[in-house]
């Protein structure tokens, strides 16, 4: 098979040691920039800017000697997106062209098959992985848990014998103007408005906020006016998420409503009935229903005598299967997780004076990868590092 | 000649390490150290009332001893009078204060005075108080002034709260006759009380006295399985309608000899509280004592010095003679090096780093056995010196964390895992060593070139050889330790990577020694860029070990250190200089010699 020769040659580039050793040196810049960032902006903004980009741009902290002179300019730092693909596809291509088999290289191809299966896994995870939580009081039983991030809109059809129809959207993914779609409700609701942050407070007490035609609902009966902020961009603090929308039905319209993220714990439902049916329109954290349910027993907080240093949190646990009716007691602690049905649990906070807990709940379908990687590439270094070592001790020696 | 110089630098060496062997044989003691050896249990933990009295005067003063014009106060001797005998802990010159602007608040020209005693700051106590609390909430902006005055502040009401451990502040009467009538008081405290009847204000200012002593964080005595500072037995033995404690008897006595100066009697009375400890306990407060008397890091720190004066004079006069000592020494230092930790081990029953101090005194450690290694392999000094130099340093690092106070602290629930503590955490640890080993191997390697005008061929292979090997070393351990930190995150949060300041620090150590082993590998560096590149390890190996920890930011902030920030920069900076100087004035070869 002919190969053009431009071709070759920027395999041969691509391939080359020396591209390895730049983007080596890249990514150190990258991850200390990003790791500096991390103090103004969050360690998830920081991550979504430096790690899951192309390029990124750090600015010298304004609040630093000379900062006033130095922030306005710009420093470039490639970002995550663009080292990590092209580490592999170097990594590829530099084996494709050097790789020999000998006992004595053999390390080397071990720990490059590892590094690259960690890039892979890490992607992977990047894609996959859902983080979400669950607060249990004790005693409490719950189905479902939420995102940490991300929210939802939602709308809940109440039957008469008493079960639900539940339709759930994106929040990210709403667009103002738009319906949204696949809702299998008799009604239309249209996005009027979205706020990726809000300040939400009384009409008469807020300069520049506006009601946004809404004249049903909470927003309604309290006098609700609604302006955009920018984001926190804090790790500890969530955005409002909020939302206008607009319900009709074959053009008539029936309504507006104001929904937030912020309204599910101070306020009942915000209902509507139609056709002789009670509906529920709001937003809130994104709900996932298990195949299980989790009952707290009992939570946990452990002292050391005399003092308040925590020497251990630990969760007592009864799991059901929602389908078998499989039930089991499980103890969850600091370092033990409870893995059920690809989800995991870890003990991550607790309030009302001990007696409520929360769990951490992620899915990662990859989790696996990384410790297989991993053990290759330990391998592979002691394998390596091994004849390094011999053969050095053997030259000394003689 | 060579014999009779072996054996005076090693006697020299045994007179050094003396003191880590003197408490075994020095059985002699006074009763105050006997005191000192009291099991009493705090902030958590069972240790000797030695390790109370030296981490307390640790926090307030900066050191574990007082000196006055009359002669040197035990940590133990000060505590045991701040106990016991207040009036006379009032006058010794416990805090120490560097802000010049407290110093002019307490009525003093700044630079004059350093330390005070709790009896110059009394009447300042209320403005000090003013001053502490009308700060900004959000602690993160305080100024260096402001840092400074809550810092005292806090110390004073420590120090107040544990000086009210055995008896209330401004008591006249004996402890004794306290003992008696508060705990009468507090029998009727109930019924008389409610009556508001007569004797109500006695009865009340008894009540208060005894509360204020049971928030000490001092737990001396030990009862029914349960540990008590002695205003809870008082408070419990009221309540419980019981014959009056027998230990609070001995605390009076004890009290009372000491002011008036009796050792026989308060002899008696340690004796008497000692038989009142608990027999069966788990940890090791005697080991403990004995860890705090024998300094053993403080020994190896001297020895290490001594090895860099050896290997100068090697260098400079007579290998044959100075070199072979040197590495023997060496050993020795390491073996007294590896006995600190491993008490520390027997004390704390964790494994050997739990913190920033512990970690210092690890990556020494680690480094000092690599370097031993390689001067094993090839006598040259260079392996012994560089041993030396990190083990130094990082001694000295730890030294200065340790200034804190107790550095043997209960681990808080996440970390209270010994299998992750003693895989993980001690992984990245040795990975850290081996690459400051690295740098300061090239650090040496200019400064070896510089004064002796050049490098032989084989001195160069040879440095060439430790560096790469150092650095492999580093690439594996600091890989499988940031690897299993992600395993540990995996298992307690959910996440194998969470881009946390910490972990990116490893990960940068990771992608850097790649890097220099790749740029080895295809030519784009020598022996040259290969010094340099592991000077800039030591760069971005402080900013990994400390840096990221005072970002103040992620799971990993542990010990914000305003001071260690100075220390920091200026290490980045000499590092640099080292880096451009090479560049600046390039080490030479030496001709091969005919």
């Amino acid at each position: 098979m002919h190969i053009p020769p431009p071709l070759v040659s920027l395999a041969r580039t691509l391939g080359s040691l020396r591209l390895t050793v730049y983007l080596l040196v890249a990514a150190v810049f990258l991850v200390f920039f990003g790791t500096l960032d991390q103090v103004r902006i969050g360690i998830q903004a920081a991550q979504a800017i430096y790690f899951e980009s192309l390029i990124a741009f750090w600015h010298y902290p304004e609040d630093w000697p000379l900062g006033q002179l130095l922030n306005w300019f710009p420093v470039p730092v490639p970002g995550g997106y663009l080292i990590g693909p092209l580490l592999a596809v170097n990594l590829v291509l530099s084996h494709i062209r050097h790789f020999k088999f000998k006992w004595r290289l053999l390390g080397i191809s071990v720990i490059h098959f590892g590094v690259l299966m960690l890039l892979v896994g890490q992607l992977m995870t990047n894609l996959l992985q859902k983080e979400d939580y669950m607060w249990l009081d004790e005693g409490e039983t719950a189905n479902a848990v939420r995102s940490f991030h991300k929210d939802e809109v939602y709308l809940t059809r109440h039957a008469d014998d008493g079960t639900v129809g539940v339709y759930s959207f994106p929040f990210s993914e709403l667009e103002e103007g738009n319906s949204l779609p696949k809702n299998p409700f008799p009604f239309e609701v249209r996005v009027a408005k979205v706020f990726g942050n809000a300040e939400i407070q009384s009409l008469g007490s807020a300069p520049g906020a506006s009601r946004h035609g809404v004249d049903r609902g909470i927003g309604a009966q309290f006098n609700l006016g609604v302006k955009e902020r920018s984001s926190f961009r804090s790790d500890d603090q969530r955005d409002v998420r909020t939302a206008v929308l607009e319900i009709s039905k074959n053009g008539q319209r029936i309504g507006t409503w104001l929904v937030s993220n912020v309204f599910e714990e101070r306020f009942p439902e915000q209902s509507f009935s139609l056709e002789g049916r009670r509906y529920d329109v709001g937003l809130r954290y994104r709900k996932t229903f298990l195949p299980f349910s989790l009952t707290l027993l009992e939570f946990n907080h452990d002292r050391y005598p005399g003092t308040n240093i925590p020497e251990n949190f630990s969760s007592r646990v009864r799991v059901e299967h929602t389908e078998t009716g499989e039930t089991q007691e499980v103890m969850i602690f600091m370092n033990n997780p409870l893995r059920y049905e690809g989800f995991t649990f870890y003990q991550a906070s607790f309030a009302k004076q001990d007696t409520a807990s929360m769990f951490q709940v992620v899915r990662n379908p990859g989790w696996l990868m990384p410790y297989i990687a991993c053990t290759l590439v330990s391998v592979g270094l002691l394998y390596q590092f091994g004849w390094i070592a011999y053969r050095s001790i053997r030259r000394t020696s003689s | 000649m060579k014999r009779l110089a072996t054996i005076l630098l090693w006697l020299i060496a045994l007179v050094i390490v003396w003191p880590v062997f003197k408490p075994v044989f020095q059985k002699t003691e006074s009763p105050v150290e006997h005191l000192g050896q009291l099991p009493v249990l705090e902030e958590g933990r069972i240790k000797p009332l030695d390790s109370v009295a030296r981490h307390n005067l640790l926090q307030f003063r900066g050191k574990q001893s007082i000196r006055t014009d009359s002669g040197k106060v035990t940590a133990i001797e000060w505590l045991t009078d701040l106990l016991l005998d207040r009036e006379a802990a009032h006058t010794l010159p416990v805090f120490r204060i560097d802000h010049p602007n407290i110093v002019g608040l307490l009525g003093h020209e700044a630079g004059t005075r350093k330390y005070f005693s709790y009896r110059e700051m009394e009447p300042h106590l209320p403005r000090i108080q003013d001053q502490a609390r009308s700060v900004d909430p959000d602690t993160d902006q305080w100024s260096a002034y402001e840092r400074a005055i809550n810092q005292l502040f806090g110390n004073l009401i420590q120090y107040q709260i544990l000086t009210q451990t055995v008896y209330p502040l401004g008591l006249r009467s004996p402890v004794g006759s306290f003992y008696h009538s508060a705990s009468d008081s507090l029998q009727k405290a109930a019924e008389v009380m409610a009556s508001n009847g007569a004797g109500a204000s006695a009865l009340r200012r008894h009540v208060q006295q005894v509360e204020d002593m049971a928030q000490s964080p001092l737990f001396l005595l030990y009862e029914d399985g349960q540990w008590r500072n002695p205003g809870q037995v008082l408070q419990e033995a009221a309540t419980a309608d019981e014959a009056f404690p027998s230990e609070l008897h001995t605390l009076a006595n004890l009290s009372q000899a000491r002011r008036d100066g009796d050792r026989d009697s308060f002899a008696v009375q340690v004796e008497a509280l000692h038989a009142e400890a608990p027999r069966d306990i788990e940890d090791n407060p005697g080991t403990e004592y004995y860890f705090n008397q024998s300094q053993p890091f403080v020994v190896s720190l001297i020895l290490y010095v001594f090895i860099i004066l050896l290997v100068f004079l090697g260098w400079q006069f007579s290998p044959r003679i100075f070199l072979g000592p040197a590495y023997g020494i060496l050993l020795l230092a390491l073996a007294v090096h590896t006995y600190g930790l491993i008490l520390r081990v027997i004390i704390t029953g964790y494994a050997p780093v739990t913190n920033l101090y512990s970690s210092a005194v690890f990556v020494g450690w680690m480094a000092v056995i690599l370097s031993a290694v390689f001067e094993y392999f090839q006598r040259k000094g260079v392996g012994s010196l560089a041993a030396a130099v990190v083990g130094f340093l990082s001694l000295l690092v730890a030294h200065h964390l340790g200034d804190s106070g107790d550095t043997m602290e209960k681990m808080r629930a996440v970390l209270n895992s010994n299998f992750w503590l003693s895989t993980h955490v001690i992984t990245i640890t040795m990975g850290y060593g081996a690459t400051f080993l690295a740098g300061f191997l090239g650090i040496i390697y200019i400064l070896y070139g510089w004064f002796r005008r050049g490098l032989s061929k084989e001195m160069q292979k040879s440095f060439h050889r430790m560096i790469f090997g150092a650095t492999c070393f580093a690439l594996l351990f600091s890989f499988v330790g940031t690897v299993l930190g992600g395993i540990w995150a995996d298992q307690s949060w959910g996440r194998f990577w969470g881009w946390d300041p910490k972990e990116n620090g490893a990960l940068m150590i990771v992608l850097w020694t790649t890097m220099m082993i790749h740029a080895l590998r295809c030519g784009m560096i020598q022996t040259r860029g290969l010094v340099n590149l592991a000077i800039g390890a030591n760069i971005i190996t402080a900013w990994s070990w400390f840096g990221t920890n005072m970002l103040g930011v992620g799971l990993h902030s542990y010990g914000f250190m305003d001071s260690a920030f100075f220390w920091l920069v200026l290490f980045w900076l000499s590092q640099f200089a080292f880096i451009v100087a090479e560049w600046l004035f390039p080490v030479r070869l030496k001709p091969a010699s005919l």
